[in-house]
């Protein structure tokens, strides 16, 4: 897995999320690209399938996306979390991933 | 049409046992071991194992296959220079989540279902507009 170790490098929710690492990824630089190391998922696929509105990141909707992209529920609440931590940049890099000119 | 998917790292991967099941030739770059490569790698590979993609992604694989078209005319290696086709399944934009698992597999088998051929070319689907054949990023 291609990601970086820069300083940016961190394990969200330490306690509760030991084996999960978020990291920038060196090809596609940018907080809203980074991924989930162990499992080379970047945040925003599993954010763009979660929905965004308000409750929309309950338990049963982490497991449903956890399920659905095979990861352990811990890594998709790392990735809830590293969300709300960049949310602005994320959400800007989803509102705008759509496709031109079709 | 052809109906052998390579699935971005972004796609589901439970999308890949769904998709088998139907019947279709399907394998994701986790289980190619490709996780973390550059998207124009992902392409090229792709293309050499005659594979559709699909992805998430639309930013980049739409200028890629801008650029995959451009350059390989430039170079008169548009002939040899083909790959199976791309799909971007868009996620939804908004506050709206993603798809269901079934409702991909819809999609996929909607898309198979197209005539004709999908080398070079690059196609995307979204619960608006639905299926369709999107001009390359080519000006």
């Amino acid at each position: 897995m291609a990601v970086t170790k820069a300083a940016t490098e961190r394990k969200p929710a330490e306690a509760d999320a030991p084996n999960v690492t978020i990291a920038l990824d060196p090809i596609r630089p940018g907080v809203e690209r980074a991924r989930l190391v162990e499992y080379g998922i970047p945040v925003w696929a599993l954010i763009g399938d979660m929905g965004r509105g308000e409750g929309e990141m309950d338990d049963v909707e982490i497991a449903r996306v956890a399920s659905d992209y095979m990861i352990p529920e811990e890594a998709a609440r790392a990735a809830v979390a590293y969300y709300r931590e960049h949310r602005h940049a994320i959400d800007a890099f989803l509102d705008s991933n759509y496709v031109v000119g079709g | 049409m052809i109906a052998r998917f390579y699935l971005d790292e972004n796609v589901k991967e439970f999308l890949v046992a769904a998709l088998i099941a139907i019947g279709f030739d399907t394998v994701s770059t986790s289980q190619m071991g490709r996780k973390g490569a550059s998207d124009f790698m992902q392409l090229l590979f792709a293309a050499q194992t005659g594979r559709v993609v699909i992805t998430h992604d639309s930013k980049d694989f739409q200028q890629l296959h801008g650029a995959w078209l451009a350059w390989s005319a430039a170079w008169g290696a548009a002939i040899a220079a083909q790959h199976p086709g791309i799909l971007i399944i868009e996620q939804g934009s908004g506050q709206r989540g993603g798809l269901p698992v079934t409702q991909m597999v819809a999609n996929l088998q909607a898309f198979a279902a197209l005539p004709g051929p999908s080398s070079n070319l690059i196609f995307a689907w979204n619960a608006i507009v639905g299926l369709r054949e999107v001009p390359p990023l080519v000006r």
